[in-house]
């Protein structure tokens, strides 16, 4: 297709921002992601729903990647962007480590995936929750949020400074399809005690702030969770069934199976 | 012809795109609509000029919309041992322009082989964010710092950077109007340091207590010739 044809494709095409937020990779705020720091391990859970609108295609989504030996990363949001953001930092964070002979410490990860979620804010379009739990051996375990919005007017806001950049700096570029993808999320960092993201977040942020505390025994973390996923197949509207509940610590990473099923 | 054929490209993809702009604003003004994304993550800073001395304090929180993440969010740093900057606004935008900022004064640093003075710093940040002008960083700093003589150097500026510089003081944030007020009348020129610690955490933890989106805690950096001290506050957690 040439550039002519874009230009003058309906408006419904080129202009994105018309539509409604359930439109904008559907999934944003479904998945529900829980993260959390214990004595000398971290770990995170997330549900196994893979949905799109009103439709459940499958139960046994994991969400959960093991970005190496001793770092895990929940992942929500959409989910094209759930595979392909990841994978790419995740084979950076390889290429790293082949070339430097030691892999990056979580806290530099985190930053390193930070930079690059900045760097594509005002680029392109997508649409990644994180928690980055990791161990190392100085540090011990730390867990750091990279935060999505779920907010339509934010996106606009960003989308609409886009354009207006585009607007003024065409000098002679051909209007590409790149050009019309915008940003919508934000790359904001925070290093975390507990955290959860998307909708099943807002019942379970409270039960976090209640019952945390630093130094949680694994037993105590697992009941924890057990209470929040109670919580949220209790209180939240989406039914969650399934959750994967994984762990890093000294040893690297595990997946624990749930006591109840 | 090849280049009245990108003139017209030009031409009709500007004009879509600014139709689109305007089509995709619901509520018909793109300015009231632009302001929901300063007041996304929520922040409170002041900057206070004392006697030789001067102190920029900011509230922790970290959230997002009317949820609250974190409490332990910095939003001043400092730059080399005479600036300090606070930033308000969209909180990954803080984080890139901390980095850029430390790039640029680490930089000239190396350059210059001296640190940058206030005013400098304050005129790079305003010109940096003016670079950004058609596609802006949601960011409002403040920038605090000791002169060469030890005068205190205050300067704020919107996403834009328009500078205005000032020898009392400078807020930046969601609850500007609570804290201009606060610092209005407490405020008195001249103040030690311990004084001047002292009005500016007043002054932070009651206008914090009007804000929904700041607050949480906060923290008062104190610049002085000597060095530079931290205070945390424990305020409402609210």
């Amino acid at each position: 297709r040439s550039w002519f044809t874009l230009v003058s494709a309906p408006l419904n095409e080129t202009a994105p921002a018309t539509r409604r937020r359930s439109e904008w990779g559907a999934m944003a705020g479904m998945d529900c992601l829980i993260g959390f720091v214990g004595k000398d391990f971290a770990i995170v859970a997330a549900d196994m729903n893979a949905a799109r609108s009103i439709m459940v295609y499958s139960q046994d989504e994991d969400k959960i990647l093991k970005l190496d030996s001793h770092k895990l990363l929940a992942v929500g949001g959409d989910a094209a962007d759930c595979i392909q953001e990841p994978d790419f930092f995740k084979k950076n964070m390889d290429l790293y480590a082949m070339r430097n002979g030691v892999p990056l410490s979580t806290h530099a990860a985190a930053n390193y995936m930070r930079g690059e979620k900045s760097y594509n804010l005002r680029r392109r379009m997508s649409q990644v929750d994180m928690l980055l739990a990791g161990y190392d051996k100085d540090v011990g375990p730390s867990l750091y949020v990279m935060m999505l919005p779920l907010h339509e007017d934010v996106s606009f806001s960003l989308r609409l400074s886009l354009l207006r950049a585009i607007y003024f700096a065409l000098n002679g570029t051909i209007l590409s399809p790149g050009l019309r993808y915008f940003i919508d999320y934000l790359a904001s960092m925070q290093k975390l005690d507990k955290a959860s993201h998307g909708y099943g977040g807002f019942f379970v942020n409270s039960l976090l702030d209640t019952h945390w505390k630093p130094d949680l025994t694994e037993a105590e973390a697992l009941t924890l969770l057990e209470s929040c996923f109670k919580e949220i197949q209790k209180r939240f509207m989406i039914s969650m069934p399934n959750f994967t509940i994984k762990i890093v610590d000294a040893n690297g990473v595990r997946t624990v199976p749930r006591a109840s099923s | 012809s090849q280049h009245s054929r990108a003139d017209s490209l030009r031409l009709a993809s500007l004009s879509l795109l600014a139709f689109a702009a305007e089509a995709a604003c619901p509520c018909g003004t793109t300015a009231a609509k632009m302001s929901g994304i300063m007041e996304y993550n929520g922040a409170a800073v002041i900057a206070m000029a004392g006697k030789d001395c001067v102190a920029i304090a900011s509230d922790k929180r970290y959230g997002i919309r009317n949820q609250t993440m974190g409490c332990q969010m910095k939003k001043v740093f400092q730059m080399n041992d005479k600036v300090l900057v606070g930033l308000t606004g969209l909180a990954t935008d803080q984080q890139t322009l901390e980095q850029k900022f430390r790039f640029r004064s680490n930089m000239y640093r190396l350059r210059e082989e001296r640190d940058m003075n206030p005013k400098a710093f304050a005129n790079m940040v305003s010109s940096l964010l003016y670079e950004s002008r058609f596609g802006p960083y949601f960011c409002e700093p403040v920038v605090a710092g000791l002169l060469d003589d030890n005068t205190p150097f205050l300067s704020g500026m919107d996403l834009l950077g328009a500078q205005v510089i000032t020898d009392d003081f400078m807020v930046a944030g969601d609850c500007t109007e609570a804290l201009y007020g606060l610092c209005e009348t407490l405020y008195t020129p001249q103040m030690g340091p311990d004084a001047l610690f002292e009005t500016l955490a007043q002054c932070l933890l009651s206008g914090v207590d009007r804000d929904c989106l700041a607050g949480w805690g906060g923290v008062v950096h104190i610049l002085t010739p000597e060095g530079l001290t931290t205070k945390h506050l424990k305020g409402r957690m609210d």
